[in-house]
């Protein structure tokens, strides 16, 4: 990771940006869960939808410590993200209607590294003590996750689910 | 637009609806609805200050899935009919939402006219250079050379050129984005609205399901590599030698946009004009 990515150096610029990584998360679980609704995958929907609640209570942990620091308006342009968008949210090109149970988790597991990755890369290069602080907590819970994610995943890869036959494919008109 | 004191401000979950969207996973589509709500509640817009206007296609379901005043018109007609809505309703944030086949073919000829007018309104068109709907026939955006059972070998043609014509059919903001940006999709949207006149917006919006090659497009959107420009000669001579993977706001014009209300004679031709001549009975 560009550790010259971050450039804003205060508390309250790191808890507006974990918390709008969090937020994302969370809505885009929300929209990947209705999309799976939607093209008949329950499996792949009610994990997004479980991870849709974590990142929620993440977000609202978050909340909590924001208390009275007043956060910047930040425009969704101006977050300063490594990639196109905050590490924690899944690309929406990435799945597909017949993603299995193991490949969401594998997308979740990458999410949560990418923003570990984030936060300890921020760790690193700050000169400011209680910036130092947080990233570490964040990085700390991010890991959490992760652990958490490693073993549903194995236990995922343990007991497969049975292929799903694709009953309705995208047929080009011929 | 000012935000009404008593509301407080909207944010981008606050413009979308409960309706579920039944586009396909992976489509670049989800992108430019969460772009274009990100932009709305950027520039401090409230549901029921914008009216969303699209015709039919894929992307054209986008209205529904906004939580703002919708029209889901008829093939090809967004452009008419988000036109009058302006025109009617200046005070309300008008956008046109459509897709190549929907805005190029069968509503090109309102593309040019609507480039022309210069009506304060922003059309988004989320370009994946085919008709996904009806199953995966070429669109007028489409490669000559992209081999389909519909078109075996390729349909030879020469492929429209969207930003090329509304330069110069007279829009006054054109611009490319990509979807699977969506964050700088959302400035480029918020710029476009908030720039008087006609605004175009070409967003890349990858078909994953028909065209699953655009998953590439990702490795070959760039940056523009020079600054927007308002000198249209300059502009139309980039837009012609790009390659259509240079992305950002390509041209800033200054026209006059169209204002219905202080054209002479405009008063006793307005809609309580036309509104009359419709009424039937006493």
């Amino acid at each position: 990771m560009n550790e010259r990515a971050w450039q804003s150096s205060d508390v309250a610029g790191l808890l507006g940006h974990a918390l709008a990584i969090e937020d994302e998360a969370c809505t885009r679980y929300r929209d990947l869960a209705d999309q799976m609704d939607v093209h008949n995958n329950p499996a792949a929907a009610r994990f997004f939808r479980r991870m849709e609640r974590l990142e929620g209570l993440h977000a609202e942990k978050i909340r909590m410590q924001i208390g009275a620091h007043a956060l910047p308006q930040i425009a969704p342009w101006e977050y300063k993200w490594q990639d196109a968008e905050a590490p924690e949210t899944t690309d929406f090109a990435v799945v597909d209607h017949m993603l299995t149970l193991v490949r969401a988790l594998q997308l979740a597991l990458h999410n949560e590294q990418r923003a570990c990755d984030y936060f300890q890369a921020i760790e690193r290069a700050t000169t400011d003590s209680s910036v130092r602080e947080l990233a570490g907590e964040l990085a700390d819970d991010e890991r959490q996750h992760m652990e958490w994610l490693a073993r549903e995943l194995q236990d995922a890869a343990l007991h497969p689910q049975p292929a799903r036959a694709d009953l309705d494919p995208p047929l080009a008109q011929e | 637009m000012e935000t009404p004191a008593a509301c407080p401000a909207a944010k981008a979950g606050d413009f979308k609806s409960d309706v579920k969207p039944v586009w396909c996973p992976g489509c670049g589509d989800y992108h430019v609805l969460l772009a274009l709500t990100k932009a709305f509640a950027a520039l401090g817009l409230r549901p029921e200050q914008v009216v969303v206007v699209s015709g039919i296609g894929c992307s054209s379901r986008i209205p529904a899935y906004t939580n703002c005043y919708g029209f889901h018109g008829i093939h090809g007609r967004a452009l008419p009919l988000a036109t009058g809505v302006k025109v009617a309703r200046p005070d309300l944030t008008v956008i046109c939402a459509g897709g190549d086949g929907d805005g190029f073919s069968i509503g090109g000829n309102h593309f040019l006219h609507a480039c022309r007018r210069n009506v304060d309104i922003t059309y988004l068109v989320m370009d994946n250079e085919v008709y996904g709907m009806t199953k995966g026939q070429p669109s007028p955006t489409t490669d000559p050379t992209w081999d389909s059972a519909l078109s075996p070998g390729g349909t030879g043609m020469s492929p429209f050129h969207p930003l090329v014509i509304a330069l110069a059919s007279g829009a006054n903001f054109i611009a490319r984005a990509f979807a699977g940006d969506p964050n700088t999709t959302a400035k480029m949207l918020a710029d476009a609205i908030r720039h008087p006149g006609f605004s175009f917006v070409q967003i890349l919006s990858p078909c994953v399901t028909f065209r699953p090659d655009q998953k590439t497009w990702k490795d070959r959107v760039r940056p523009a590599p020079v600054l927007e420009t308002d000198d249209a000669g300059r502009a139309a001579r980039r837009l012609m030698t790009d390659d259509g993977f240079v992305c950002g706001v390509l041209y800033r014009g200054h026209r006059e946009p169209y204002r219905h209300a202080v054209r002479a004679g405009a008063a006793e031709h307005g809609p309580d004009f036309l509104e009359a001549g419709f009424r039937v009975g006493p």
